[in-house]
């Protein structure tokens, strides 16, 4: 019945179940970058714009031809009112008292002029500076220091303001001569004709315009150094134009000079003599009275009486003499006669007269400035001076100023435009506020149709060009 | 027509240192302008009455004199005035120095 049956196992798969096949595998992200950033809502306001009506210019009907013909009748006297405006002084200078802008000398320019001379490195300064007749061309001449005689060529140089009245870098012309110039002085009334007189006792008389063969006119004026030389008004001729050339021989020529045949001949010369001793007494006659030949360091003609004209000369002589009237002078036999033009005396300085010259304004007086720090202020009929300015520091230079009658002004050591007033015959202090190298100044020449502006001339061969508000240094001096 | 009154006005810009030209009407309206609507109204405005007060100054001490022409100089420009019964030509002028 029972038996044992050993069965096999018997095994089977699973239908229900699924083998899964599965395969590890890793997966990485990419590196990720994150960046914060905030927003704010705004606030938002409403607004509402309107364009305004333009308020444009009524108009109106017209009647163009009576339009025409009024335009046209009265242009001719509005073109006149025009340019008579245009070219009118009656304005210049002209500022309101009440006008408060202060009153500042302003360096604007300065050239050196001296890398124009060869031999730069010996050291020149500017000797004459001069403004033409039509006051837009600058004339500037300058020496080198001198010990005895001069060896130098001479270098004049000419340049012309532009249209912002500022003097271009490179002159216009360079002119050259057989020694070094002393003065140099264009024609009164020819824009391009300059005069230049040398160390050698030459003068030569220049034309500018031309481009080759400048030289119009040289003679040898002088036998010693020429000091000054100044073109006058004939006295017997209304049109003609003079040379007038002073030196150190003491003697004051004048020369005519024709503008048509270009050429200098000797009128006449002037001894200017002096007397030996300060004080002549009055007892004594003419001929008793020593009087030696000085040398002459300045002069002036008086514009307003052409005849009557001032000089300096050395010992500090100050001499008034006249055209008319001169007496011929005994013992010289040339063939132009030798003149004495003196009339008076006046007071001398107790130093050497560095500059003379008639007033712009007032006919009959003069101003002196001489080396003993004085300027003196005289007037035709005293001998004494009328004003005495006492000068802290020397000044090489001085001159009335166009149109102002309460002040001079001049240049020296100081290095900046020094102004006076004539009234209280004293300085006006701190006349510029810009910081200015200080450079011993030489010469000073304000420009006569534009007074404000003023070129200055130094030692170390520089011009400087300065904008000087006259009228306003004039109020400070009433 | 309108060329002869432009060609006089261009001449008279065309002047020296003239920075403005108007033409007004006796009732101070300008007609003609080389400046800006703006300022053409300004001295349309206050130079027709100076120029009538002024008139009326030269009138009041001669009778049988009139005005012919006011020029009023400022610092920065010259204004002249040439009045007549029906116009006004005002001309800016800026001085040379």
């Amino acid at each position: 019945m029972f038996g044992l049956k050993h069965n096999e196992c018997v095994g089977f798969e699973s239908r229900w179940k699924v083998k899964k096949v599965s395969l590890v595998g890793s997966t990485q992200t990419t590196e990720y970058t994150k960046t914060d950033m905030d927003t704010n809502t705004s606030d938002k306001k409403d607004i509402e714009v309107q364009t305004e009506s333009q308020a444009s210019a009524p108009t109106c009907e017209v009647d163009e031809e009576k339009l025409a013909a009024w335009l046209k009748k009265i242009y001719p006297s509005v073109k006149k009112e025009l340019d008579d405006n245009a070219h009118s002084r009656a304005f210049r200078g002209y500022k309101l008292s009440t006008d408060n802008s202060d009153a500042n000398c302003r360096l604007v320019q300065t050239l050196d002029v001296s890398t124009h001379a060869k031999d730069a490195a010996v050291g020149c300064h500017v000797s004459a500076l001069s403004w033409n007749s039509t006051n837009k061309t600058l004339g500037v001449a300058y020496t080198y220091k001198h010990n005895s005689w001069c060896y130098h060529e001479g270098v004049v140089v000419f340049y012309t303001l532009d249209n912002d009245d500022n003097l271009p870098e490179a002159p216009r012309m360079k002119l050259t001569t057989e020694s070094c110039v002393a003065d140099l002085r264009f024609h009164s009334v020819l824009p391009a004709i300059v005069a230049a007189g040398l160390f050698s006792g030459g003068i030569v008389v220049w034309n500018i315009q031309r481009d080759d063969e400048q030289i119009v006119a040289k003679v040898d004026g002088h036998g010693d150094g020429i000091t000054q030389l100044s073109w006058i008004a004939d006295i017997n001729s209304v049109k003609l134009v003079l040379l007038a050339s002073a030196g150190l021989d003491g003697l004051l020529s004048l020369w005519n000079f024709s503008p048509v045949e270009f050429g200098l001949s000797l009128k006449e010369r002037h001894q200017i003599r002096s007397p030996l001793f300060p004080k002549p007494s009055e007892l004594s006659s003419e001929e008793a009275v020593k009087k030696a030949t000085r040398a002459i360091t300045c002069f002036n003609f008086s514009v307003h009486s052409p005849e009557m004209f001032v000089v300096g000369t050395e010992g500090g002589w100050v001499v008034q003499c006249s055209l008319l009237g001169t007496k011929k002078l005994p013992g010289k036999s040339e063939e132009t006669p030798v003149l004495d033009s003196v009339f008076k005396y006046h007071q001398p300085h107790k130093g050497e007269v560095n500059s003379i010259s008639f007033s712009p304004n007032r006919k009959d007086m003069f101003m002196t400035s001489g080396s003993d720090l004085e300027i003196r202020i005289y007037l035709i009929e005293q001998e004494d001076p009328a004003q005495v300015i006492f000068l802290k520091s020397a000044l090489n230079c001085v001159a009335w100023v166009p149109y102002e009658e309460r002040i001079v002004c001049g240049c020296g050591k100081n290095g900046v435009i020094e102004i006076f007033q004539l009234v209280k015959g004293k300085a006006i202090e701190k006349t510029t506020r810009d910081k200015v190298k200080t450079e011993i100044l030489t010469q000073i020449e304000i420009n006569r149709t534009k007074s404000n502006i003023v070129a200055v001339g130094t030692e170390n061969g520089h011009v400087q060009m300065w904008r000087v508000p006259w009228a306003l240094f004039g109020n400070m001096a009433s | 027509m309108s060329n002869e009154v432009e060609e006089t006005m261009k001449r008279i810009q065309s002047h020296k240192g003239v920075v403005g030209t108007i033409v007004v009407n006796s009732e101070g309206i300008p007609i003609k302008t080389t400046l800006d609507n703006t300022t053409t109204v300004q001295y349309a405005g206050l130079i027709s009455s100076l120029a009538d007060k002024a008139r009326s100054v030269v009138r009041d001490l001669d009778p049988s004199n009139d005005l012919t022409f006011l020029r009023i100089r400022s610092k920065k420009h010259e204004i002249m005035v040439a009045p007549d019964k029906e116009f006004i030509l005002i001309v800016v002028q800026s001085p040379t120095d």
